[in-house]
């Protein structure tokens, strides 16, 4: 073990290489750990945004391309909607809850229900054409005439989907549960405007004459067990295109198996056209291996199936592409550094000739040479690694959150449109996406498997040259005529 | 006494340019433990050619050498030359950047032989012996005179307890008090110690005080004339 002795005087004896090769390995280890860092912190930013984005796939349809379709005359306008191909119908639907990964979902359906007994809420604008107008794309469920005095929307979990999109604020009583909802008990959640138009409180009753296809006008009796506001904003001219049972404040939250209770059959149920399916996955990160895993069930002529890759992508994209340009930085460092350090190596080996003569002329193993050097090596490696930990780490920091910062702060807004019946559309606040907060901590078993790779890395760079020693004959380099 | 080396018919050449030059041509000589032989010869004769297949720094082209009758191939080089022998050179060939306490232990560490259990103290007696006192020890060993590095690489030769030392040259820097004293030493440690010395030199001085006077001549080696001859 003498040859950590001699490691050791050797390192303090040539202090300007022992300092020249600390500083390399210093510098190297900077900017690897800086490199990790960044690469750490994208890595933990594209996670954030895919969970901020969240976990929901939309199952809707693709209006766009049924307009475009209708106004090209390759459809009809009386054409028999369920026909069309991938249609968000409840039988399309239910085809994409097969998957390990679905945690929930939630069917969106409207119809539109008559009273003789409640006051619709309404509103006095300049609307001379109101129903006219409309006479569109008819795409969604429900009556085609005016006739409705409120509408339904179902929902098939506890929190429907306008609520959990901030859309609808529950105010008083209570969601309904799972139990309501799988036995389709007749219980609403109604809006506060209504509410007060009517003098109803939770706990109430209110009777209607739904107007859903396939169902003859009977008598419904709902509950009451919820009031909430709207947050939906119209503008004027939506307003006016709008008929008023379609408004939101005449709207019904109701469970989907409703439907069930008002005596339709699982037929007549399969062939409904859903406005949307919110499926919920388990957790975001299974986004990507969900929607793999249902591409080609349903032929998406006329539906989409979205996650929110778009904004995914436009979030994501530039931190991948710093976490791709970090990772070749971290790659062309660590070779050049290997590359330094061999030469380093050969280059005082041919200087250190005499030295290792006098080491074999006494019987040294040439093993132990080799692993002298690597030892000298390994020591100023763990010192500058040692020290750079501190450094690193804080440069890492610093320069993934200025990086970071820039990419995501424009926060990105998605708008939302939310389709209506009738084809038309109401846009609602726009949903804002926080740019992540990333910390970037680079957790112990990274700082190991640098320290580890690092010394590899050293140990190999100064081995291979040294493995020249092998080469060499003690009586060429100790006598005056080698 | 007993043969400790043992040349059996050893040859060595260089290729210079086409043709071979012969070096030693097929030489043969028994060294005997106990005995100081001096190896005299004209420059280019082929002694540092011969001191260093002797200690096994370069392989044989043709013969055999035996330590204790057994080939150096059996021994192993590294082994034999950890543990049988120490070459002191012209040069002292000492590690530059270990002082003359640490180049000691150095060769203590890396043989095999049985040493006292105190290396560090051992070491610093035998530097003393020499006059290399603790002050000089544990001072870088380029800032040592030529003669005080030679009796740090004469004591480094002794260190590892062999029974066979060859220097080539060692008195070649040394004035001729310093080179009395290294040969006495010499001389001391084969009438003393049963170790068997073997000298490459120049000088007919020095020649003169050992037991067995060696010319290396057409590359083979001649006894000059033997000194007298040694109980026991
Ligand atoms: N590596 C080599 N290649 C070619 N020739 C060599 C080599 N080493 C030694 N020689 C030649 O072999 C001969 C013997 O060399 P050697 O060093 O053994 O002589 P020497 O007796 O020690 O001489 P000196 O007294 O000058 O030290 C010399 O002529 C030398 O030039
Ligand atoms: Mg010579």
């Amino acid at each position: 073990m003498y040859f950590l002795t001699r490691a050791v005087a050797y390192l303090k004896k040539q202090k300007s290489k022992t300092i020249l090769l600390s500083v390399l390995f210093f510098l190297i280890a900077n900017i690897v750990l800086a490199g990790l860092s960044i690469q750490k912190a994208t890595e933990t930013a594209t996670v954030l945004t895919r969970q901020e984005i969240g976990a929901d796939v939309v199952y809707t349809v693709n209006s766009s391309q049924l307009n475009t379709d209708y106004r090209n005359g390759l459809i009809d306008a009386t054409v028999d909607k369920t026909t069309l191909p991938g249609i968000p119908l409840v039988s399309n639907a239910n085809l994409l809850l097969n998957s390990e990964y679905v945690s929930s979902v939630d069917y969106v359906a409207s119809y539109e229900a008559t009273s003789e007994t409640l006051t619709p809420y309404t509103v006095t604008v300049t609307a001379t054409t109101s129903t006219s107008s409309s006479g569109g794309s008819k795409i969604i469920l429900g009556t085609y005439e005016d006739n409705g005095d409120i509408s339904f929307r179902t929902f098939s979990r506890p929190e429907p989907s306008d609520f959990s999109d901030e859309l609808a604020v529950l105010a008083e009583g209570r969601f309904a549960t799972q139990d309501e909802i799988d036995q389709g008990a007749p219980v609403v959640l109604i809006e506060q405007t209504l509410a007060d138009l009517n003098g109803w409180i939770v706990g109430d009753t209110m009777t209607v004459y739904p107007t859903t296809d396939g169902y003859e006008q009977v008598a419904m009796t709902y509950e009451i067990i919820g009031i909430y506001t709207t947050q939906e904003v119209v503008d004027d001219r939506t307003l006016s295109s709008t008929p008023s049972s379609l408004l939101a404040q005449n709207r019904l939250y109701t469970p989907f198996n409703t439907l069930v209770t008002m005596g339709l059959s699982t037929e007549e149920i399969d062939q409904i056209i859903l406005s949307k399916a919110v499926i919920t996955l388990d957790d975001p990160i299974h986004v990507t291996d969900y929607m793999a895993a249902i591409e080609g069930l349903i032929p998406l002529t006329y539906g989409t199936i979205d996650a929110n890759d778009d904004v995914y992508e436009t979030l994501a994209g530039p931190i991948e592409t710093l976490g791709d340009l970090s990772s070749v930085m971290v790659w062309i460092v660590v070779i050049a550094g290997a590359l330094i350090l061999s030469l380093i190596t050969a280059l005082t080996i041919n200087q250190r000739k005499n030295e290792i003569g006098i080491l074999l002329a006494i019987g040294e193993s040439k093993a132990k040479i080799v692993t002298q050097f690597i030892v000298e090596t390994v020591l100023i490696a763990v010192m500058a690694f040692t020290l750079s930990v501190f450094s690193g780490i804080q440069i890492g920091q610093t320069i993934s959150t200025q990086t970071l910062d820039v990419f995501l702060t424009p926060e990105p807004t998605v708008e939302t449109v939310v389709p209506q019946g009738k084809g038309s559309k109401v846009t609602v606040p726009t949903e804002t996406i926080d740019a992540p907060e990333v910390d970037v901590k680079l957790d112990p078993l990274v700082l190991i498997q640098f320290f580890g790779a690092g010394l590899l890395v050293a140990m190999i760079s100064v081995a291979i040259p040294a493995l020249y020693v092998t080469r060499f004959n003690p009586k060429q380099i100790l006598t005056n005529n080698g | 006494m007993t043969t400790l080396l043992s040349l059996e018919n050893l040859n060595y050449g260089y290729i210079d340019g086409s043709k071979r030059r012969v070096i030693l041509d097929d030489l043969s000589y028994d060294f005997k433990a106990g005995t100081f032989y001096t190896i005299l010869g004209p420059s280019g004769s082929g002694k540092t050619t011969l001191l260093s297949l002797m200690g096994a720094l370069e392989k044989t082209q043709g013969g055999t050498i035996r330590f204790d009758g057994k080939s150096l191939d059996d021994i192993g080089y590294s082994t034999y030359r950890r543990n049988h022998q120490a070459i002191v050179f012209q040069q002292f060939n000492l590690i530059p950047y270990l002082n003359a306490h640490q180049n000691v232990l150095n060769v203590m560490h890396i043989t095999e032989n049985d040493l006292p259990e105190d290396k560090s103290g051992t070491a610093m007696k035998l530097l003393e012996r020499f006059g290399i006192v603790e002050s000089k020890a544990k001072r870088p060993v380029s800032t040592l005179s030529g003669g005080e590095q030679q009796r740090v690489a004469i004591a480094r030769a002794l260190a590892t307890n062999v029974k066979l030392i060859l220097a080539d040259e060692p008195t070649g820097n040394l004035d001729t008090a310093t080179q009395k004293e290294i040969v006495r030493i010499f001389k001391s440690l084969a009438d003393t110690h049963g170790v068997c010395v073997i000298i490459v030199t120049h000088s007919d001085e020095v020649a003169k005080t050992s037991d067995v006077q060696l010319r290396l001549k057409d590359g083979k080696l001649i006894e000059q004339s033997k000194g007298a001859t040694y109980a026991g």
